[in-house]
């Protein structure tokens, strides 16, 4: 029996998979968070000089890079590691051994983007979708860039086999009485998930080989003196990256969907519904890539417009359903369910101003301002990130055997509400008066600077959650107190067994009649009006 | 399996429908050769999907089955830990940073890579 | 009940604070007028939905926290109300399409005969203004931003692009942006309404000194235009 960091290194259990992808992932969470707090520093007045440019569009690059690549999907993809055997009834992944093998390429992909930090001209310097020509030769001489572009494509790699790996699972390795219609939504959420990702991550492996062979192999893809077309570069990384951000939220959509019924005591609302939109999320956001690009003068915007203001439809009729599982139920505000209220109201703000900027007209002015980074952290950090904390306090009894506190939990959580809104709020006003993203500096407006220190301020407090959450971890993972198989009265299968599950995971099943198996063994006599 | 079928045909269809209606509003080539081949790829997998459910006979898929019925039955194999993942692993990162940086080190990359193979093979056995 | 006044509180003034309506630029041109209104529709919707949704989603924190051990009535679906929830916001999103690709016509109109054109050419890290059919060229850097000069009351065509990585041309009082690409040629028109001076800025990140790769906008009386052509762009 292997010990210590040789079982670790060498473990291909989807439930150690899962961990070491989450908690990474975390690792990089804190990595881009000190990030993002030496730029709210250096913006917090007019004309600081803490950074210069240079250094100042390495921590941007790296910030949004390590958020999106080595944060948010990672984790989406460790915790579904983690899950979805569980909530199908199954002892591990249909390739165990290929899901090892796409965490440490994800290890190896995040070294592989940092390390441009000791080479020559630092790390990547053109924002996280370092658009040619700027991240050409020519124009970014170093070997940062490079190696973002190689830590990129081990990314790709890495999620395109996650994907064939979840997909597969689910289809394949079902528990008896588990039919596709009784799969938990977060299981169904992922499906849609890595239909997506097989779509899209393709598109950026291409896109970043074809800058690499223009970088290094004397391409001319995107050169535009040389008969390239740097459009074309938009139009490949976007068809990429707007699928991107559906994979960054459609998981967390599961997430509440599975956090909400259980502290509203109801089963979910709407599950039909709720499983339709995921595909028509998904399938929708195939087609909007180019609202990415609605000043480059040279895409229908029309067609775009439409398709994306068509996707606020099914979204919507998500937040309806969850709104229907609360409703006329009996609420529990555990810090859980504090998390999954706190993503629904910030996901509004951010999906509002997201159907305002699908709109070229106003995205006219809010392109490439502070108004679209407000959306963006609403949708990526307002929704995302709330729902991975909400994951975490949910199912970290399961994973580690320890509760985390209720009362920390919900002082992380308040701070990190109130601070998330007071720093990304009103950089909507910023926005729309004229200050544009991804400048070291600005010089003393009429308002800028006072909006600006309001920002920098509420990414202290949530910097003072985020610590509170760590102590938290800490004092959880010391106690002695061993947490129950269902600490919260939850529905899915991993609730059926032990808090961590043993090896192969099940020693028994209830009977599946329903998405909410382990309710219907405890609740026989509701379970009845359950059957599905 | 006939939820499987029917997720792959209508994402085929929807693929079909969207690069189509891109080329008549759009008529740029670069957009619609992106969802031209996402729509191919979605009608291999729907293609697939009816060759693969001739024989698929999931007791998942049964809504009466109970666990019962499924004890003894060989699921699969589910190794437990292998060496190989992250060695594989290391050998694909060296492979692309020496393509990038050190050619000599994407050859040893390589030739870890064949060997991991190699090695992840004979272990299935 | 402790823990949702403060929730509460905060969606209040969230939505009170809404009115970024405030911050926005009244709209130096004819083309902003237009694209104003746009603002003005979406934030109104915008703050609609917001109120409605976040008091949906608050109502039931307050109406239905557990007060019993026993489980409330556990209906699963309403396929009449999802239908309604599906249709509505479905007529919502169409509406709002009409206006934008109605207003987005008008905005991106060129006119026949514009009564000048300047050809704006984006560089790292500055920009060049050359007036049409003169010989007016003017350069700027980083410490000494180019001032584009505007007749009021007249159409001025600006045809932009970059020679080198990709710009972008905003002007925040007149609401709009545009990229300048290399090997691609944005025209769009300018009808200034108001005499006054407007600053631009690049806004598509675009390496080192993207922060100081700003310019002015300073419109003029159509006589003062005039007299400024005629001397050379002095």
């Amino acid at each position: 029996m292997k010990h210590g960091i040789i079982e670790w290194l060498t473990s291909t259990d989807h439930k150690h998979v899962g961990t070491l992808y989450m908690c990474t992932s975390i690792f990089y969470f804190f990595v881009a968070g000190l990030l993002a707090l030496v730029i709210r520093a250096q913006l917090s007045q007019p004309e600081m000089t803490l950074v210069g440019p240079h250094q100042y569009a390495q921590i941007f690059t790296l910030h949004g890079t390590a958020m999106i690549f080595l944060f948010v999907v990672p984790f989406a993809l460790g915790l579904a590691n983690f899950l979805i055997p569980l909530q199908i009834g199954a002892p591990d992944m249909a390739f165990p051994r290929l899901n090892a093998f796409t965490y440490w390429l994800f290890f190896f992909a995040g070294l592989t983007i940092f390390s441009g930090v000791f080479v020559n001209g630092g790390a990547a310097a053109t924002g996280w979708y370092a658009y040619a020509p700027l991240s050409e030769i020519s124009v970014s001489t170093g070997g940062g860039q490079d190696l973002w572009i190689i830590g990129l494509v081990m990314s790709s790699i890495s999620g395109i086999l996650t994907a064939v790996n979840f997909i597969t699972t689910i289809f394949l390795y079902r528990a008896p009485g588990m039919t596709m219609w009784r799969l938990p939504i977060f299981t169904w959420e992922m499906v849609a998930t890595s239909l997506l990702i097989l779509m899209a991550f393709p598109s950026l492996a291409a896109v970043l080989a074809m800058l690499f062979i223009d970088r290094h192999f004397g391409g001319q893809f995107f050169d535009a003196t040389a008969g390239g077309n740097p459009v074309l570069y938009q139009h490949l990384f976007w068809f990429f990256g707007h699928p991107e951000v559906y994979i960054m939220i459609l998981p967390f959509f599961g997430v509440i969907s599975e956090i909400i019924p259980v502290f509203s005591r109801k089963p979910i609302f709407g599950y039909t519904g709720l499983v339709l939109s995921a595909f028509a999320i998904a399938g929708l956001s195939m087609g909007v890539w180019a609202h990415h690009m609605f000043t480059t003068g040279v895409v229908n915007n029309a067609f775009f417009a439409a398709v994306s203001f068509l996707i606020a439809v099914p979204t919507g009729v998500k937040f309806f359903n969850w709104v229907g599982t609360m409703w006329r139920g009996s609420i529990v505000l555990t810090t859980p369910m504090l998390f999954a209220i706190g993503f629904m109201l910030n996901f509004l703000i951010g999906g509002i101003s997201g159907v305002m900027v699908a709109s070229p007209p106003i995205d006219f002015q809010a392109k490439d301002s502070y108004f679209l980074v407000s959306h963006f952290h609403y949708v990526l950090g307002g929704g995302s990130l709330f729902a991975i904390f909400g994951a975490i306090y949910f199912w970290f009894p399961k994973v580690f055997g320890r509760m985390l506190s209720e009362r920390l939990g919900k002082w992380c959580f308040w701070l990190l509400f109130i601070g998330f809104n007071t720093t990304f709020f009103v950089m909507q006003f910023l926005g729309v008066m004229g200050m544009p993203r991804r400048i070291y500096t600005y010089p003393a407006l009429p308002g800028w600077g006072n909006l600006n220190l309001i920002a920098s301020i509420g990414s202290l407090i949530m910097a003072l959650g985020v610590l509170v959450f760590v102590w938290d971890v800490v004092t959880a993972s010391l106690s002695h107190k061993h947490a129950a198989d269902d600490p919260w009265g939850g529905y899915s299968l991993e609730w059926w067994t032990t808090s961590p599950p043993p090896e192969y995971n099940f020693t028994s099943l209830p009977p599946i009649r329903s998405e909410r198996p382990v309710f219907d063994a405890k609740h026989p006599e509701l379970a009845r009006s359950n059957v599905s | 399996m006939t939820v499987g079928r029917r997720l792959f045909v209508s994402s085929a269809i929807f693929g079909i429908v969207i690069a189509v209606a891109y080329w008549f509003s759009a008529h740029n080539p670069d957009g619609t050769i992106l969802l031209g081949l996402m729509a191919t790829a979605l009608v291999f997998a729907a293609g697939y999907m009816f060759v693969a459910e001739r024989e698929a006979r999931l007791v998942g898929d049964r809504s009466n089955a109970s666990s019962v019925e499924a004890s003894g039955e060989q699921l699969g194999v589910f190794t437990v830990a292998s060496p190989w993942p992250i060695v594989v692993a290391f050998s694909v990162f060296l492979l692309l940073l020496g393509l990038a940086i050190y050619p000599v080190l994407a050859a040893f990359g390589l030739a870890l890579l064949l060997f991991g193979l190699f090695r992840l093979g004979r272990e299935s056995r | 009940m402790r823990s949702v006044r403060p929730l509460l509180a905060s969606c209040l003034v969230l939505c009170t604070a809404g009115c970024g309506i405030y911050a926005l630029p009244a709209g130096a041109t004819t083309q902003a007028q237009v694209l104003h209104q746009d603002w003005t529709v979406f934030t109104l919707v915008g703050l609609l939905v917001a109120a409605i949704v976040s008091g949906l989603i608050v109502f039931p924190l307050l109406a239905w926290r557990r007060r019993r051990d026993d489980y409330p009535p556990q209906f699963r679906q309403n396929t009449k109300l999802e239908l309604i929830y599906t249709i509505i916001p479905l007529l919502m999103v169409v509406g709002l399409f009409a206006v934008t690709y109605r207003d987005e016509v008008i905005v991106e109109h060129l006119s026949a005969r514009p009564a000048n054109t300047v050809d704006v050419l984006a560089f790292q890290w500055s920009w060049r203004f050359h007036y049409a059919g003169t010989a007016i060229n003017i350069v700027g850097t980083p410490n000494a931003p180019p001032q584009l000069v505007l007749p009021v009351d007249e159409t001025t065509r600006i045809n932009l692009t970059s020679s080198d990585v990709n710009h972008e041309f905003w002007v925040p009082a007149f609401l709009f942006k545009r990229d300048a690409i290399a090997g691609v040629k944005n025209s769009f028109d300018l009808r200034p309404i108001r005499v006054g001076l407007y600053r631009g800025r690049c806004a598509e990140f675009c390496g080192f000194d993207h922060a100081l790769m700003t310019f002015t906008v300073r419109v003029v009386s159509q006589a003062a235009y005039g007299r400024w052509l005629h001397a050379g762009g002095k």
